[in-house]
């Protein structure tokens, strides 16, 4: 059973701090200087010769309308310019550029990324011209008034799509069509091997390569500045995020996880490990919350317990009491997380705990690498 | 213990917080649930969950007001086709009743003939407060994109957060990163820090 020792959470900042606070600076600097690995936001494709704005439509049906992309078939990257944002994917990234908000930035492989580079409907019919086997590949072609038309089928929907423009790519590449201005980008979430050392200004934590039945199957690292947009909103400090996130999962998964798009809900039986510095804003918002101050509420602080994790070290095992707990088998409340606080690093750990769980997951807890 | 602590609690502080909590527990999940069948059974053990309900305006949220002022102040507005969730919320912190949506809204795009669209969901408190101040209203919005006949989610659950918020922001008051909720991470492919955003319901500090 926890127990409270009276200590506040918030009180506790030690000398970890200081440390951590100067890697902040450094992750500030790189949000507006380059993405984490030094590359461009996105790269320009290398494969295309050229680069096509096609309409596409579906006859005969409404619920699809008709939209424009552009897309470098060899290459599979696309850019939609969209209601209010346009969405760009190129190189193993995917950026969604808000003029309002900024420029979000996504990288790695199909674990991370999902379904998101098969977004540009035309993709594959169009690379099938391209290379000269649309007929093979089941896309029927014609010349209308002088424009390409490709009919072919995406996942049971019969497509129309009219190739309205074709530029070289290098004019593609000059005219930036698959390029976003570093200094627009305000967040980029990066897919790690698990295990792997933080670029990223946290000290991050996990369990090894596989806990309870599960197996580490992706690490996310993930640095927002505040969004543009609302000066006031720009100012508060709880908007700038460092995470470090390591997904375990059942065999069941097959591959996907809560960081996966294009899903309805996450896997069940998922478990997240997230790391993000205690001296963060939004941290210290996370534990004032366990000491009974949110916002406006006040409350009883949360019951916490000092708990020795894997390699000796101290910290405080805190349940996220907030979310109602689920009843259990027999009757003991079931949590959605739980938080180990260090030195330097809060944890939280997402999944369906019961408190006895909880203890024993957290003794497994150790820095990353 | 902890139910009769729940009970305890409940009845001590519940009117003062406008039952938005129960002690140190919201009286509401943060995440949507689908209707039909099972549908209690999903608030009581917290399994299915769809989407973040990632706003609150309290206080002053008459329900008939904030949707108003939505339509009025934001890109967002009434459609038809509508697709409910549910609302999962607790007196006690133990049992538990599903409570339908109050309307859908969407914006910057459509349902069936464009390309994309922003969508929200709103729930109004679901017990009664004497008080205009203590009233509340909550929705989640997000952003989605038509794929194939289906709509999918594409971007993170933060921006649109923000982006409602900041169309209200100038005649309401806006309490960014209000309330902590849950850890951040990523829900459904896409991030979500955890912070609910309050937006208060006075208009130009008016009711």
């Amino acid at each position: 059973m926890a127990r409270t020792d009276g200590r506040a959470l918030t009180a506790r900042l030690g000398a970890g701090t200081a440390l951590i606070a100067s890697g902040l600076a450094l992750a500030a600097a790189g949000l507006t200087s380059a993405s984490p690995d030094g590359r461009s936001a996105v790269a320009a494709p290398s494969a295309d010769a050229y680069v096509y704005r096609v309409s596409v439509e579906a006859p005969g049906t409404e619920a699809v309308p008709s939209r424009v992309e552009w897309v470098a078939p060899l290459s599979g990257a696309w850019r939609v310019d969209g209601d209010h944002a346009t969405k760009i994917y190129a190189d193993g990234r995917y950026v969604v550029v808000d003029p309002d908000q900024g420029a979000f930035v996504r990288s790695g492989s199909r674990w991370f990324l999902g379904d998101l580079p098969d977004r540009a409907v035309v993709r594959d019919a169009l690379r099938s011209h391209v290379l000269g086997r649309a007929a093979r590949d089941g896309v029927s072609t014609r010349l209308i008034a002088g424009r390409t038309e490709l009919s072919f089928s995406r996942r049971g929907i019969r497509y129309r799509a009219t190739v309205v423009e074709r530029l070289a790519a290098n004019t593609a590449r000059a005219r930036a069509l698959f390029t976003v201005p570093n200094e627009l980008v305000t967040s980029f979430s990066a897919e790690r091997r698990p295990g792997s050392r933080a670029s990223v200004p946290v000290v991050p934590y996990w369990f090894g390569s596989a806990v309870a039945g599960r197996t580490a199957v992706g690490s996310v690292e993930h640095s927002s500045k505040p969004i543009r947009g609302n000066p006031e909103r720009v100012a508060n400090p709880r908007g700038e995020a460092i995470l470090y996130i390591t997904f375990y999962e059942l065999p069941e998964a097959g591959g996907q996880s809560g960081a996966t798009p294009g899903q309805d809900t996450t896997p069940e039986g998922e478990i997240q490990v997230v790391s993000q510095p205690r001296s963060l804003a939004r941290t210290r918002g996370m534990l004032e919350a366990a000491d009974g101050v949110n916002g406006d509420l006040r409350y009883e602080p949360w019951p916490r317990s000092q708990v020795e994790l894997a390699k000796g070290e101290q910290a405080m095992l805190v349940i996220n009491r907030g979310e109602a707990p689920a009843p259990g088998p027999d009757g003991e409340p079931v949590w959605r997380e739980f938080w180990v606080v260090t030195e330097s690093t809060l944890t939280a750990v997402i999944g369906s705990f019961t408190e006895a769980e909880a203890r024993t997951l957290a003794e497994r807890l150790m820095p990353v690498g | 213990l902890l139910v009769v602590s729940f009970v305890l609690a409940a009845l001590v502080s519940a009117p003062a917080l406008a039952h938005l909590k129960i002690d140190g527990t919201w009286s509401y999940r943060y995440y949507s649930r689908e209707t039909g069948s099972g549908a209690l059974s999903r608030c009581q053990n917290n399994t299915g969950k769809v989407d973040p309900i990632n706003l609150i305006f309290y206080q002053y949220g008459e329900y008939n007001r904030i949707d108003q002022h939505i339509r009025n102040e934001t890109h967002l507005g009434n459609f038809t086709g509508h697709s409910p969730q549910l609302l999962c919320q607790t007196d006690n912190g133990s049992s538990w009743g599903t409570h339908a949506e109050f309307n859908e809204q969407q914006g910057h795009g459509c349902l069936t003939h464009c390309l994309e669209r922003a969508h929200m969901r709103l729930w109004f408190a679901p017990h009664g407060h004497s008080s205009n101040v203590d009233k509340w209203t909550v929705a989640g919005v997000h952003h989605e994109e038509v794929q194939d006949f289906s709509h999918v989610i594409d971007e993170d659950w933060e921006i649109w957060e923000t982006h409602i918020a900041s169309e209200m922001y100038d005649h309401h008051n806006v309490y960014w990163y209000a309330y902590s909720r849950v850890s951040a991470g990523y829900y459904r492919g896409w991030y979500d820090d955890g912070y609910v955003t309050r937006i208060g319901g006075l208009h130009d500090g008016a009711y």
